[in-house]
């Protein structure tokens, strides 16, 4: 933990640097308001500040020994999981809602749960289509149809 | 029994390809103009559900499916940031007649004007205007302050202390507050809100002495105020005992419109069929009726009337903005 | 008693067949979308509000308000089950629901729940209908000042919700204020860290953080240790047994209290009494180091408290036409579409109208609870349900929730970053809970703020020297200071945490 704390209160002071940069160059007053709009900014980013400092001695002076907590698998794992999310948003807008979230529910459910693929198929069938039914044609939402028109 | 299963799941498979393929098939592009509309046209609206622009387009769905060719007005919510994010939708929308959205002036002529601006206000193919909403300077109903000349004389007492609720800054209450003060000689400290509800509630429990709110606002808590003046040419008929500031001899005239418009760039015949179609709602004695239940007050102009209306806030709002140096550098 | 006789007229209008069908209709649509995540009551009643165009005023707005306070009862079943809050209201639920479902309690727990809703709505109605009048002068008292004052009592909260580092739940707070100033400054319009790009402009809506930080980051960190089934325990029981009825009264009772007092403020939304609520349990009680690790009063008062402010929210509705949330805001939309003006005259001009609504809300309750008890046993066999398809599932539909709330794609982007940020989040250990209370919190303590310091031209003395400002802020003050000194007296509980979650 020693460690990521570190790591966490340097990440930390760099955002905090940045907004207070950022909030300094807004108009400090606006004619008719007590307080103008960087003014909070400004001490939030410095409490940030002031709290990674205190975090960053406070884990140099822990003698406790550091525990790994990030692995290269958990990772690699985790970052897969996530691009096929990011897809997913892309593609909903370009070939539509339906057809993507048949596709993203078939992807996780085969790999987080190992099923035979036409289990993890009429599965997504199954959620897509009562998603598309449940909101775009009884709640009227207009979720995106993309190229597919589904 | 797993077998049985199996195949069911592949059926299911199947007919959905199928579904699919033959959903696919039948979307083919018709002469677009005269026919219009084919489909589901959507409405953007830039505040939230519920808010007084959606009462109000609620209305206008009423009677749309008559006039367009039974179709469905569908209502898709871009709010945020003071309608800036549903007005930037309406002109980024595709021009194609099935994106149109309601407009609020003269809103859409100040946010054009900020440094920050995501639209101008010529990028918007004007409809109709449908509500034009006056201005009132309110005050609690127990408030010491009588009428114009009391308020005047109470802000010169307390000497700029003396404090007005207003929705928002750079917004179009706070220009009808400064051009108030440059009108009637005086000086107050304003005070936001984010919006009508909260800024009602301030005045009613005397946090603050005074607000600027519209019309419509003010009408679902009257007994709870005192009209101070009207901010129009003449008195309105639901208030007709409120003086206007004019005929006090200061001549304040400030209010909020709402409209529709469509992105620039689409057909004119489309647009025409729009603005015909919107006449013609706006003319149904029903929908008026519907407009007074909801105390709106109604105010139609055809599409060029209403984008002169909007040019000429520009220029009010222009000169007010250079004034005060509000423009944000 | 006058209100007992129009309140038993407007019984005699809410049992009319049409009525009761659409109470329970609303009801029922209002459970399954408290069930799903993101899709609020506030998406909920915008998306049916079109149907008030067909329906007459009563029935329209006796199923829509039935669809506000069972989007209530409906929120804590994910929470419990999956570890995905419903509803903003039940992400406290979610701290000791879920952590019961894993010892096996699910059943309890989504009783628990039910039941507690069902108390704190019927008893905070019960309010709603004798003190109306009186009450609705309550909420006029508040001015900028005492919302502001207001908002730091409930921010003296997030020193109890932050785990076992003070330092990285205060860093968690913080970043969820600067989450929540990202965008339109509501007073000045300036646009802020929003880098000229039109949706940063409209801000972060805290409904795809909270499916980011929650649903999102929940599956992205049981793919990688492949939790296939955490539910091996076996489901002791359906029903909490009488004397986890008994322990749980005072809690419910409490939490009445606080949901319905701080419902009649605008801005006291369900998801700010919710935590306020669980905080004032943890505090009270006697053994406060096992709140979080699964105890039904953890499940009990975050319920109540939200239902209580559902019923609460109704007062300032009718009297004054205020909305205390963005859901009654959509309300009270409805409401204008009949013509029905809000405030003092809609008690004398329309009592049948507001009558029958009230005597609908009592039926309603009723409905929910005998609809929600049996369901414990359905939710609770959900949990057999295999993870794997389970998740996906939520995601999916947390996904439309996320974009239901603006129809914009780029909420779903909002959520899925927020999912990363939750997964690093997770991993060092900084609590996500601080970070929410102060995303809901931060517009109105920056705008209130900001109101205040314009009403005194510049000076914080506006603060202390009205009365009741004064006297939350001294309240909060003291509150910090009793949760700094425990913490400080009894390090050893802090340490019993910390071998809790590293289990």
């Amino acid at each position: 933990m020693k460690k990521i704390n570190l790591y966490m209160s340097i990440v930390l002071s760099a955002l905090s640097v940045f907004v207070m940069v950022e909030s300094k160059k807004m108009p400090a007053e606006i004619a008719g308001l007590g307080m103008g709009p960087g003014v909070l900014p400004f001490w939030l980013g410095a409490g940030i500040l002031l709290l990674s400092i205190i975090l960053a001695v406070e884990s140099l002076l822990d003698k406790r020994s550091p525990k790994k907590v990030f692995n290269i698998s958990e990772i690699k794992n985790m970052g897969i999981m996530f691009l096929a999310l990011v897809l997913y948003a892309i593609s909903v807008d370009l070939f539509g809602f339906g057809i993507s979230t048949l596709l993203l529910v078939f992807f996780l459910v085969r790999r987080l749960g190992k099923y035979a693929w036409w289990k993890c198929g009429t599965i997504g069938v199954i959620v897509s289509s009562v998603s598309v039914y449940l909101f775009r044609v009884l709640l009227e939402m207009p979720l995106p149809t993309g190229i597919v028109g589904f | 029994m797993k077998k049985n299963i199996k195949l069911i799941a592949m059926l299911v498979l199947a007919l959905f390809a199928a579904t699919m393929a033959s959903g696919c098939a039948g979307t083919k592009k018709e002469d677009a103009s005269a026919k219009y509309p084919t489909k589901q046209v959507n409405m953007v609206i830039a505040f939230t559900a519920g808010g007084s622009s959606d009462v109000q387009a609620r209305i206008v769905e009423k009677y749309w499916k008559k006039h367009f060719n039974d179709q469905p007005l569908v209502f898709d919510y871009k709010t945020g940031a003071g309608g800036q994010v549903g007005f930037t939708e309406i002109v980024k929308a595709k021009p194609d007649g099935y994106t149109v959205g309601g407009i609020n002036v003269p809103h859409i002529a100040i946010q054009s004007l900020s440094n920050q601006a995501t639209f101008k206000v010529d990028e918007f193919a004007y409809i109709a205007q449908v509500v034009a909403d006056p201005n009132l300077l309110v005050v609690k109903a127990d408030s010491p302050i009588k009428d114009l000349k009391g308020f005047i004389e109470e802000a010169k007492k307390k000497n700029g202390k003396l404090t007005v609720g207003i929705v928002g800054t750079f917004t179009a209450h706070h220009l009808a507050l400064l051009q108030m003060e440059e009108i009637l000689g005086i000086k107050v400290t304003p005070v936001p809100f984010t919006g009508a509800a909260d800024q009602n509630v301030a005045v009613m429990g005397g946090h603050i002495d005074a607000m600027i709110g519209n019309l419509n606002d003010v009408m679902r808590d009257l007994a709870k105020f005192k009209l101070i003046s009207l901010a129009s040419e003449q008195r309105h008929q639901w208030v007709k005992d409120v003086p206007t500031f004019k005929e006090q001899g200061y001549n304040f005239i400030s209010d909020i419109r709402r409209g529709f418009a469509a992105p620039k760039g689409i057909d004119p015949a489309v647009l025409n069929k729009l603005r015909e179609g919107f006449n013609k709602i706006a003319n149904d004695p029903a929908y008026l009726e519907d407009m007074k239940k909801i105390g709106q007050p109604e105010a139609y102009l055809n599409g060029d009337e209403f984008e002169k209306v909007t040019n000429s806030y520009l220029q009010t709002s222009k000169t007010l903005v250079d004034k005060y140096g509000l423009v944000k550098k | 008693m006058p209100s007992f006789d129009l309140l038993m007229q407007g019984f005699a209008t809410a049992i009319s067949p049409e009525n009761l069908f659409f109470a329970f209709l609303g009801a029922l649509m209002g459970t399954l979308i408290g069930v799903l995540p993101g899709i609020g009551p506030t998406s909920g009643i915008a998306m049916l509000l079109p149907l008030t165009t067909i329906l007459p005023p009563t029935p329209a707005i006796i199923m829509l308000a039935g669809l506000y306070y069972g989007a209530m009862y409906g929120g804590s079943t994910t929470a419990i089950l999956v570890n995905i809050p419903g509803e903003v209201a039940s992400v406290p639920t979610a701290m000791d629901g879920y952590k019961l479902a894993r010892k096996g309690q699910a059943g309890p727990a989504l009783a628990t729940a039910a039941i507690s809703s069902f108390v704190a709505g019927t008893l905070s109605l019960v309010g709603l209908t004798f003190f109306a009048p009186t009450l609705a002068g309550f909420s006029l008292k508040f001015g900028p000042p005492e919302y502001f004052a207001l908002m730091i009592l409930a921010l003296s909260v997030v020193v109890n919700l932050t785990g076992k580092s003070l330092v990285k739940g205060l860093i968690a707070g913080l970043l969820g204020f600067l989450i929540a100033v990202i965008g339109l400054d509501p007073m000045s319009g300036y646009a802020r860290f929003s880098f000229g790009n039109v949706n940063m402009m409209s801000g972060i809506d805290f409904i795809s953080v909270i499916i980011g930080l929650f649903a999102v980051s929940e599956v992205l960190s049981n793919v990688e240790t492949h939790v296939v089934d955490v539910y091996k325990a076996k489901l002791t029981g359906l029903m909490p047994t009488l004397k986890d009825l008994r322990q749980i009264t005072p809690t419910m009772l409490r939490s009445t209290v606080i949901g319905f007092f701080m419902g009649l403020l605008p801005g006291c939304s369900p998801g700010v009494t919710a935590f306020v609520a669980y905080d004032t349990e943890k505090r009270l009680s006697k053994h406060p180091e096992k709140f979080g690790t699964g105890i039904l009063e953890g499940v009990a008062a975050p319920e109540g408290a939200n239902n209580a402010t559902t019923s609460g929210g109704f007062v300032p509705l009718m009297a004054f036409g205020i909305p205390s949330g963005p859901a009654l805001a959509v309300l009270l939309g409805g409401f204008m579409m009949y013509g029905l003006q809000p405030g003092p005259t809609l008690f004398e001009k329309n009592a049948d109208f507001v009558w029958a609504v009230i005597a609908s809300m009592y039926i309603g309750n009723v409905m929910l609870l005998i609809l929600n008890l049996p369901l414990v046993g359905l939710w609770a066999k959900l949990v057999r349900v295999p993870y794997p398809i389970m998740a996906p599932m939520v995601l999916v539909f947390s996904i439309i929730g996320a974009y239901s709330v603006r129809g914009k794609l780029f909420d779903i982007g909002v959520a899925l970053f927020f999912g990363l940020i939750g997964w690093v989040m997770r991993k060092v250990e900084l609590p996500a809970s601080p970070l929410i209370l102060c995303l809901i919190l931060a517009t109105i303590l920056e705008t209130s703020l900001k109101q205040s310091l314009s009403m005194s031209t510049g000076g914080l003395g506006i603060f202390f020297t009205r009365p009741i400002s004064l006297t939350l802020i001294t309240v909060a003050l003291v509150l910090v200071a009793f949760s700094l000194y425990t913490r400080f007296k009894h390090p050893e509980k802090a340490s019993e945490a910390l071998a809790e979650e590293s289990e």
